[in-house]
């Protein structure tokens, strides 16, 4: 590793351990963790939230408190998922399977003990990875100019589109499609002739990014929340004394440790495909839980601790490296990774090679801050896992006017105009009706993220062809990138080919 | 109304908002255009897919033959966990639809109240009216967290941030009209 990476992974660690730095990613821990632990609300809820209200804020504040709400929220969720059979964010779901039951068994102190030590490990193994891979993020991005972020806005949103579980690639790719729509409303950026105004002078700067998150993944969270009823996160269950041991609960990942490690490599690669996310990850490696266990596989479903420890290491390892993609190429792995991508895009932190050149000390700042939050929300959770329980008697519904008030607040406050509450209303309404019907929400929040870029990077290859500057088979990388696209647009179709042979 | 006929509902939405798209960028100069027909073309073919899918179920489920959704195969893990917490607490069958239109009411009473008192009093009105009658809590609870939004707006965003809140259009009427 090169010394100016350690120097700036230094000077990263001195920033955020300076006062009064270190409050932002404490207080980021902090929210995140009561946001996650309760059920329908989610850190990616926290994350829109915030965007508006940090709009003036510096950049090195904004990244300690963002990298706070990407790690604080994972592990707290699981804390519900095990006690009360509820995920408190949908990653925790595998957790449920194997943790409710040890719960029951009057082991659930084990559980979070297994919980809390496989989560803090396993962020610290994605983190690892990361700072491993920075030499050759800053390698490969080198070699990129505009065709290659062209094919690769390209690629990134035909992987999102087409990878995103539970819907049809069809309406993945038509959110794409929408998004983009969206985002070309305003000056068009070569004749400053107006799109898709409508003769109104609020659309002449285009839709801000912000009111739409906060209507997308606040306010639809609010409708939904609201829509299914749920009372309590307890369901009117009264709670009983924890029984089991956390020490006994975290030395199960060293006894394991070959697990834990193949859970946390799961999490790792998963989490470096855009869009699959920690669902998937936990899911996956809690199958190869069962697949590679050498005894007791009839135990798994009934309370066995493996069936903990494999999920939360990968869920927990997905965060790490799904900031790859993110700060090299700008291509989010995750909803909460796209508001971070919306964020760093609106403070002028463009990913790529500037960030992870003149501005690597920043990245560094996002790592460390999210590699405390993670040991943080592991420890602070254990603690006072006994005091949070009482917080789950809350009945959820009446957080919903504070919440769905600060939405659109939020996005007044983002530019001082009331077409912008409008905005987030309608988004609102959009977002809920696009969870509703299964439509992907993150392809058309990443499209309007992308889509000056994209058009950008359009504009300039075209020019580079015409001029001749460029031919498609003097660009490897764009070429690639193209092939990778068209793979990736295939693939549903060869999988669910070759399934339907290995079907009797 | 089914909950078929509002998947093809919302896609036929879609839809017309892409053919709006479509219709404003034949307006537009030749470079400006480009790039929003290049991806609104294919978009409006799409969602006429997903329309037609829609609409005929059964050629959504012979289409689907052809395509894998569940491409890291955690489906069936999936519904195993969370499939036994989406239904309703109590067992009965769901009134979701109700619900929902409250909740959609409920957002329209925000931005109506936003609109016309503005923040200051519109965020607290909402926050009184929705723990009084929506969650039936009682009037006393309901004024604290109400007065507690308030004092937060007005100290936080008023005093020390001194940002220019939105005052609302009822305040702009009575003033206009009292001129």
């Amino acid at each position: 590793m090169s010394e100016s990476i350690l120097q700036s992974a230094w000077h990263g660690l001195v920033l955020v351990l300076s006062w009064p730095n270190i409050l932002y990613p404490v207080i980021g821990t902090l929210l995140a963790m009561a946001f996650a632990f309760v059920p329908g609300l989610s850190g990616v809820t926290l994350m829109a939230l915030a965007i508006s209200f940090t709009l003036n804020w510096e950049p090195l504040p904004i990244l300690l408190v963002f990298g706070a709400f990407i790690g604080g929220a994972t592990f707290m969720g699981s804390v519900t998922a095990i006690l009360f059979n509820i995920p408190g964010t949908t990653p925790s779901a595998a957790t449920m399977i194997d943790g409710y039951p040890m719960a029951r068994q009057g082991h659930a102190k084990t559980a979070i003990g297994c919980s809390a030590m496989s989560s803090a490990l396993g962020s610290t193994f994605g983190i690892l990875v990361l700072i491993a891979l920075i030499p050759v993020m800053r390698r490969a991005i080198l070699a990129f100019g505009p065709p290659e972020f062209l094919m690769l806005a390209v690629w990134g949103l035909v992987t999102i589109a087409v990878i995103t579980t539970r819907a049809s690639m069809v309406k993945g790719l038509a959110a794409g499609g929408i998004g983009f729509l969206i985002s070309f409303i305003g000056f068009d950026p070569r004749t400053a002739e107006l799109r898709y105004t409508l003769g109104s002078p609020y659309l002449h700067d285009g839709l801000g990014t912000v009111p739409v998150f906060l209507g997308i993944f606040a306010l639809a969270e609010m409708i939904h929340l609201s829509a299914t009823g749920r009372r309590t996160i307890s369901g009117g269950r009264r709670m009983e004394e924890l029984k089991g041991s956390i020490w006994k609960g975290a030395a199960s990942v060293f006894r394991n440790f070959g697990l834990f490690l193949r859970s946390s490599i799961i999490g790792t690669v998963v989490g470096m495909i855009p869009a699959v996310g920690g669902t998937v990850a936990g899911f996956v490696a809690y199958g190869q839980a069962v697949l590679t266990a050498r005894e007791g596989k009839e135990r798994f479903g009934r309370g066995d601790i493996r069936g903990v420890l494999a999920p939360e290491a990968a869920h927990d390892a997905k965060d790490g490296a799904s900031l790859v993609p993110t700060l090299a190429f700008g291509v989010p792995g995750s909803e909460g990774t796209a508001l971070l991508l919306g964020v760093l895009t609106l403070h002028g932190l463009i990913p790529g090679k500037e960030l992870l050149t003149t501005r690597l000390d920043l990245v560094f700042v996002l790592i460390w801050s999210l590699f405390l939050s993670n040991w943080m929300t592991s420890l602070l959770g254990v603690a006072t896992v006994g005091q949070l329980t009482r917080l789950t008697v809350i009945r959820t519904e009446l957080l919903i006017p504070f919440i769905s008030g600060l939405a659109v607040l939020g996005a007044y406050v983002s530019n001082a105009r009331i077409e912008d509450v409008a905005i987030a209303l309608l988004f609102g309404v959009c977002g809920y009706y696009m969870k509703k019907q299964g439509w992907p929400r993150v392809p058309l929040v990443l499209a309007l993220v992308l889509g000056p870029l994209f058009e950008n990077n359009l504009h300039i290859t075209l020019r580079l062809r015409r001029l001749g500057r460029i031919r498609i088979w003097s660009r490897p990388i764009a070429a690639f990138l193209m092939l990778l696209t068209l793979a990736t647009l295939a693939l549903p179709f060869i999988q669910a080919r070759l399934s339907r042979r290995a079907r009797p | 109304m089914t909950r078929f006929s509002e998947k093809a509902l919302f896609t036929l939405l879609l839809c017309l908002f892409a053919v709006l798209v479509l219709s404003l960028t034949a307006g537009l100069g030749r470079v400006a255009r480009m790039v929003p027909l290049a991806v609104a073309v294919p978009t409006l073919l799409l969602l006429i897919g997903q329309l037609c899918m829609d609409l005929a179920p059964r050629l959504a489920e012979g289409l689907s033959r052809w395509e894998k959704r569940d491409l890291f195969s955690v489906e069936p893990l999936r519904e195993k966990s969370l499939g036994r917490i989406e239904t309703d607490e109590n067992g009965e069958p769901s009134p979701r639809a109700r619900r929902e239109r409250t909740a959609l009411l409920w957002l329209s009473v925000l931005g109506c109240l936003v609109y016309l008192f503005g923040f200051l009093a519109g965020l607290p009105a909402h926050i009184l009216l929705y723990w009084k009658m929506r969650s039936q809590a009682r009037w006393a609870p309901s004024a604290v967290a109400a007065a507690g939004m308030l004092i937060l707006l007005y100290l936080l965003l008023v005093q020390v941030l001194e940002f220019p809140l939105y005052r609302g259009r009822l305040w702009d009427w009575l003033s206009r009209a009292s001129m």
